[in-house]
C-alpha cells in the first residue's frame, strides 16, 4: 500500500493539474473543472460548521457546497471534495472537522493538504512573488499577499499556510498582523473584495437542466416532470428575464 | 425475513446520524425509528422515499438482498464540525439532486 505523506500529494495534485491540462504554475479554474470532470456540484445555504460533503455512486460523483462561507473557503472545500473524489484510495466513507490539517484523520489531513497543492502550486507561487522578498533577509509583503491570495482565489488563511509549508514566513507571526482586516487591506489595494464574500454564483455545476430540456423534447418526460426536477435544483423554468437586445 | 429495517439502521449508522435526528427529520418518534430499524414495523413507502433523499439512494436499496449491498452503493465524505437539523433538510434536498441525475442518466441511456 502506498504510504501518503506531503511530497505524494504534491505530486498527486501536479499530476491532477496535468490531467486537466492547466500549467503548474497558473491559477486553476475549479468551477470548469467540475464541469469538465462531470461533478454534479450543488451549492446551498448551510450552516456555519458545514464546509461540504463528498458522494460517489458508481461512478458517478457529485459535492455539496455550502455557499454561505466565503468564496475563498468554498474553493479550497472543491480542492478537498475533489480528493476525495479522484485521489483517495479506496474511497468509502469519512466524517471529518473542517479546515484543520488534522493529522489524527489521515485522508482529512491528506484532503486538505492536496486541496492546497492544488490550488497553490510551488511554482506558481514563488513566480508570483517579487525577487526582492524572497531574497535573503526579504520578507513577503502585504500587497504580495493580497495579489497571490486573488491570483489562487483563496483565503487569507489558507495562503499563510501554505507560504509557512513553503518556508517562506512564519505563520504565527505573520497571522498576528495579517488575519484581520482582510476585506479591507485588499480594498485598499483595489482589488474586489468578492473572495472573501459569502455567495455563490451557481445553484448547480452540471448538464443536468441540459439532459431535463433533451429528455422533455424527447417526450420521454413530461412538461410537469421536466419542471418538477428543475425545482429541485433550484430553477423556475417560466420565470421572466428582461432580455437586453443590446446584448445580443 | 425483509433486511429493509437493518438496512435502514446502517445507513444511519454510515451516515453518522442517530436516531433521534432521524425522527426529527422525517416527522417521527424515535421510538417508532427504532421500531422500523428493528423490523418491529414495517417502513411505510413514504418513509423510505424520505430516507433515500436523506441518503442520497435509491429507494430500491432498501430492499437489497443484503445490507452491505445497500450500503456499498455509496462513498461519501463530510466536511462538517456538526450536522444540525436545517443541515439534514438540505442534505435531504442535495440527494434529491442525486437521485434524479441518476434517474436522467438513465432515461438518457448514459447508464
Amino acid at each position: 500500500m502506498v504510504k501518503f505523506n506531503d511530497t505524494i500529494l504534491e505530486v498527486r495534485a501536479t499530476k491532477f493539474r496535468d490531467r486537466l491540462g492547466v500549467s503548474n504554475a497558473d491559477p486553476i479554474d475549479l468551477y470548469k473543472v467540475l464541469m469538465e470532470l462531470d461533478v454534479v456540484t450543488n451549492f446551498r445555504l448551510m450552516s456555519r460548521e458545514f464546509s461540504g460533503m463528498a458522494l460517489k455512486t458508481g461512478e458517478n460523483r457529485f459535492i455539496l457546497i455550502n455557499s454561505d462561507q466565503t468564496r475563498a473557503r468554498q474553493h479550497f472545500t472543491i480542492g478537498h471534495e475533489l480528493y476525495h473524489l479522484f485521489v483517495q484510495p479506496n474511497f468509502d466513507f469519512t466524517l471529518c472537522k473542517a479546515g484543520r490539517f488534522d493529522k489524527k484523520d489521515r485522508e482529512e489531513y491528506n484532503a486538505d493538504v492536496f486541496s492546497s497543492f492544488l490550488l497553490m502550486p510551488e511554482a506558481g507561487v514563488l513566480s508570483s512573488i517579487p525577487e526582492e522578498e524572497l531574497a535573503h533577509g526579504g520578507c513577503i509583503s502585504l500587497p504580495t499577499i493580497v495579489r497571490l491570495e486573488q491570483h489562487f482565489g483563496v483565503s487569507r488563511r489558507a495562503l499563510l499556510i501554505r507560504l509557512d509549508k513553503l518556508g517562506l514566513i512564519d505563520f504565527q507571526q505573520y497571522a498576528v498582523n495579517y488575519l484581520t482586516n482582510i476585506k479591507r487591506s485588499a480594498n485598499e489595494l483595489g482589488y474586489s473584495t468578492r473572495l472573501y464574500e459569502k455567495g455563490s454564483d451557481f445553484k448547480i455545476i452540471s448538464n443536468y437542466g441540459t439532459i431535463c430540456k433533451k429528455l422533455f423534447e424527447k417526450e420521454k418526460i413530461s412538461e410537469s416532470h421536466y419542471f418538477n426536477l428543475m425545482h429541485d435544483i433550484g430553477i423556475n423554468i417560466d420565470e421572466k428575464f428582461e432580455e437586453n437586445a443590446d446584448d445580443c | 425475513m425483509s433486511n429493509t429495517g437493518l438496512i435502514m439502521k446502517s445507513l444511519r449508522e454510515k451516515f453518522g446520524y442517530v436516531q433521534e435526528s432521524v425522527a426529527d427529520f422525517v416527522g417521527i418518534s424515535r421510538e417508532l425509528v427504532s421500531m422500523y430499524e428493528t423490523g418491529e414495523r414495517e417502513i411505510p413507502i413514504a418513509v423510505i422515499e424520505k430516507l433515500s433523499d436523506l441518503f442520497c439512494i435509491d429507494p430500491e436499496a432498501f430492499f437489497a438482498e443484503t445490507t452491505e449491498e445497500a450500503v456499498a452503493q455509496i462513498a461519501f465524505a463530510f466536511r462538517t464540525d456538526e450536522i444540525n437539523p436545517q443541515d439534514l433538510k438540505e442534505i435531504a434536498c442535495f440527494g434529491r439532486i442525486v437521485k434524479n441525475y441518476l434517474k436522467i442518466k438513465k432515461l438518457d441511456g448514459q447508464i
